[in-house]
């Protein structure tokens, strides 16, 4: 009996190291693990003498930030980091179970930022709407729209005209950008810095309290947002109906067809409320006191982060949250290292790091492939030795007891 | 007695099943060896490793007598052993000579020379009796046609082991024939053949000794001449099989489906795929389309579910749904059990429970608010389980992916059955299923008839056609050229019909009125 109990134990045991999810997790991670090595080697040949102190500071290592006496350690600061880039790992891992590549996530990250922006300048009679402030609240709202429009033109064009949704996402990540910097000109532009005007006070983010539980002058509600928003695209996603047909469409096209389901209106929705979710990443990063968006034709660099993100968190809610966590630890890491007790490096060798993972984490299939051949390479050597000895011990042990 | 292949004892695990349990398989030269067994019973799997793509836990392969490990198909080709496998593996822009001398090109200063791959094809195909032109591509020409570029690749390999993989699945009644004398025809210029098959009809006909595989165990080998197909059967399966088809005579009543003057377009190539048909389907029969392959069943089918437009009308229950939405017409009392499975069928990476659901997820039954009622749908998976047969590795949470073709039929066969509509549309609901799940498939649709349901059945299996039906409709390149009594007519007739070499102009036109 026992030996039964043993030998079906191993085998569910080999059955989930060769499984799907299994080999999903260990790919990201050690895509994850070789990028941080390179990483290493890196600041390494920069500058020896302080690699491995400064090294760890980017992995997040508490005593190492507290020791090198720069700053105390801040989860504030990694959250603030992380927060628009959940979101905008959120918005193409939402796309992406739909089987869309919504490459667009810049564009509509702009536009959503401009019209947060435009809201939180110009409609100052919201600051006290029967006492309340509906400031803050009606410029994300105004993010979620803009964002989630300059999403239904890809979704539309898509759905209707079968276009592809790579080549509108990228067109209109440039039309957004001019777009933008065109109405911030006749509307919002604060012609001494060059730049548009800051929201107004009303306008920012609050704090609920958080300033104190992490104390950062960055801290806000943006982080409650992200997490909101990655719960509920899970909720859609996993139990609703809505989510049951976005992801039979992103499965399979012509099975959905087949069942009825209306697939052109899903690939709509699903770029939509991707395209809101964008928005929303661009508002959150603007409606900050002192933050300022740049008049320059330049596309914003979250949205591209974020594909990465998604990427390495398996295109799940949950696991793009948790990498977004992780990219924030490496972010304020970088910031860290400038300075002078720890070698002065530039921050710019977390974004070697993160290139690096992203890098490795496009080879996931081969990856995935050497993982699955090494354990059952092990799972094959350990078989017949496990197998002979066991028995007789089991043998033996009859004996012993009779 | 010499083998030219020993399979001995061999053992292959997958994680949670035995593919192949102790399977002991021998081969004489020259001879046809049929290899039996329902799916999912372990027959490709045994190939498989005999074509090297996978590694056996126990047991030994010997070729010719010598003990040999096979790590791959180039260790394969090596010991002169070929596959044709089910799914051809060709190159459909390329020419018969390209797909031949693909991975063993002929070369002249480094340069590809067709002179001599084009020479020796030509001799091998008059050497066997395999008429092919050798400059033609791939896509221009038949499924029968692209088997024998298969076969010659083989060949031109100098193949001696020759295994099929179900090759007659794809062919007409014509080209089994063809494919029957090419195989008896290698064997007597000294080649051997292993054919895979769950089709007793052709063992019978060409296979000197059969072995059966059921569960992945080894149930044993007999001579083909002195065994029934009966008892073969049985060895199969494990227990007697009926091969007629038990049925009443049908008692048709009300009209269900109407179709009037159906013509569809291809999109692309503005060619008429189904040239003005129109016929009715009754309560309680079963009515049959026949056809080869590609003559406009499959368009007709999607003209009628709406998974395509189409010119003319069609009638449900006397409403017209020629323009209503697919969920609409699903919801009105269409079954569809659809001709591919994977494409359209099931959403292979979707759990067994949700594909049981695919056609009523959004009912009250099983969503609330727009949220999913998980327990539900796990008990409505459950039951259909239960009730179906439906095996798979982890039950209402299996991957569909994963899990064997007779399995995934009868999953969807559970679901089209189970939402009691008045309509069934079958599209070769038993292709590639075994004779144990044909069994099923056939007492289902007699069954669902006897109900008094209305039942479309579009089959290319002259057997099932003559079988189950109780009408019979011929189409031929879009038309229907013409209607039979299954109890009046042959199977060569309708063959003759179905090859477009008849056609019945009288009897079409009661039923079609021009536009």
């Amino acid at each position: 009996m026992e030996n039964q109990n043993k030998k079906a134990k191993k085998f569910s045991f080999e059955a989930f190291f060769t499984g799907k999810i299994f080999l999903d997790i260990a790919s990201s991670i050690f895509s994850i693990f070789l990028g941080l090595l390179l990483g290493y080697l890196v600041m390494y040949f920069i500058n020896p003498e302080y690699a491995t102190s400064a090294f760890k500071v980017v992995i997040g290592s508490w005593k190492q930030i507290e020791l090198s006496g720069t700053q105390s350690f801040n989860i504030g600061e990694i959250l603030f980091r992380a927060t628009p880039i959940i979101l905008t790992g959120l918005s193409i891992s939402f796309a992406f179970r739909a089987g869309l590549f919504n490459i667009g996530v810049v564009g509509q990250f702009t536009v959503g930022a401009v019209a947060a922006i435009y809201v939180g300048v110009k409609w100052t009679f919201l600051a006290d709407v029967l006492g309340m402030n509906l400031h803050w609240p009606v410029a994300l709202l105004a993010a979620l729209l803009a964002g989630g429009v300059w999403g239904a033109i890809p979704g539309l064009l898509k759905a209707y005209r079968n276009v592809n949704e790579v080549v509108a996402g990228i067109m209109l990540n440039y039309v957004g950008m001019y777009l933008s910097i065109y109405f911030i000109m006749h509307n919002i532009f604060n012609p001494t810095y060059a730049r548009a005007l800051s929201v107004e006070p009303s306008a920012e983010l609050p704090t609920w309290g958080l300033e104190k539980l992490f104390p950062s002058p960055n801290m806000n509600i943006g982080i409650i947002l992200a997490l909101a928003a990655v719960i509920i695209t899970h909720i859609i996603l996993y139990n609703t109906k809505s989510g049951f047909e976005i992801k039979a469409v992103g499965f399979n096209r012509h099975a959905s067809k087949y069942a009825g389901i209306n697939e052109n209106k899903n690939i709509a929705l699903a770029l939509i409320i991707s395209g809101a979710i964008a928005g929303l990443a661009g508002a959150i990063v603007y409606l900050v006191g002192g933050k300022s968006f740049a008049v320059i034709a330049v596309l914003e660099p979250q949205g591209f982060t974020g594909i990465a993100i998604a990427l390495l968190g398996l295109t799940t809610p949950i696991g793009t949250f948790l990498v977004g966590i992780f990219y924030g630890v490496l972010q304020y890491g970088g910031y860290l290292i400038q300075g002078d007790l720890l070698g002065g490096f530039k921050p710019e060798i977390v974004d070697v790091i993160i290139s690096t993972i992203i890098y490795i984490s496009a080879l996931s299939l081969f990856v995935k492939m050497y993982l699955k051949k090494i354990i059952k390479y092990i799972g094959n050597i350990s078989k017949p030795k496990a197998e002979p000895k066991a028995e007789p011990k089991a043998e033996t042990k009859k004996g012993g007891d009779e | 007695m010499e083998y030219v292949v020993e399979m001995l004892n061999i053992t292959k695990e997958f994680p949670g099943i035995k593919a192949n349990d102790d399977v002991t398989l021998q081969l004489k030269k020259q001879e046809i060896h049929a290899l039996l067994g329902e799916n999912g019973a372990g027959k490709s799997t045994l190939m498989s490793v005999l074509f090297g793509l996978y590694q056996p836990e126990k047991g030994t392969i010997k070729i010719n007598g010598e003990e040999v490990k096979i790590n791959d198909p180039n260790d394969a080709n090596k010991y002169k052993i070929g596959m044709v496998h089910q799914h051809f593996k060709l190159v459909h822009n390329y020419s018969v000579v390209e797909n031949i001398m693909l991975g063993v090109e002929s070369t002249k200063n480094g340069l590809l020379d067709y002179s001599v791959a084009r020479e020796k094809i030509i001799e091998l195909s008059e050497k066997y009796n395999l008429r092919i032109d050798p400059d033609s591509l791939i896509e221009d020409i038949s499924v029968g046609m692209q088997q024998r570029v298969e076969i010659l690749k083989m060949l031109y390999r100098d193949a001696e082991i020759l295994i099929f993989d179900e090759p007659t699945a794809v062919l007409t009644p014509q080209e089994i024939e063809e494919l029957m004398k090419i195989m008896k025809n290698l064997t007597t210029e000294g080649k051997s053949i292993v054919l895979i098959t769950h089709k007793l009809k052709e063992i019978k006909k060409v296979a000197d000794r059969c072995s059966v595989l059921r569960k992945g165990k080894y149930i044993g080998t007999v001579g083909v001449k002195n065994t029934s197909t009966s008892k073969m059967a049985e060895m199969m399966v494990g227990r007697p099989v009926n091969f007629g088809v038990d049925k009443k005579k049908a008692n048709p009543t009300d009209v269900v489906l109407e179709v009037k003057d159906i013509v569809v377009e291809d999109s692309l190539s503005r060619k008429l795929r189904v040239n003005n048909v129109s016929f009715c389907v009754k309560k309680g029969e079963i009515f049959c389309v026949a056809g080869i392959e590609g003559n406009g069943q499959t368009q007709l089918v999607e003209a009628i579910t709406g998974l395509e437009r189409c010119k003319g009308s069609i009638f449900l229950n006397g409403e017209d749904i020629t323009n209503t939405s697919i969920r609409k017409r699903n919801n009105m009392g269409v079954s569809h059990i659809p001709e591919d499975r994977h494409k359209h069928g099931l959403i292979l990476d979707y759990s067994l429970e949700y594909n049981l659901v695919l056609q009523e997820y959004f009912t009250p039954k099983f969503q609330k608010f727009g949220f999913l009622k998980q327990k539900a749908i796990r008990e409505n998976a459950e039951i259909l389980i239960n009730e179906f047969d439906i095996r798979s590795g982890q039950g209402a949470i299996t991957d569909a992916r994963s899990m064997s073709g007779g399995n995934q039929q009868k999953a969807i066969i559970a679901r089209e059955v189970s939402r009691d509509t008045d309509l069934i549309i079958a599209v070769q609901p038993t292709r590639g299923l075994d004779v144990g799940a044909i069994e099923f498939v056939h007492k289902e649709l007699v069954e669902l008839r006897d109900q008094g349901k209305a039942v479309l059945l579009i089959s290319l299996e002259l057997d099932e056609v003559m079988n189950l039906s109780d009408r019979i409709i011929v189409m031929y390149e879009g038309e229907l050229v013409g209607e039979f009594d299954p109890l009046k007519t042959t199977e060569t007739e309708l063959g003759l019909y179905m090859a477009g070499s008849k056609k019945k102009k009288k009897e079409v036109k009661h039923s079609g009125k021009s536009e």
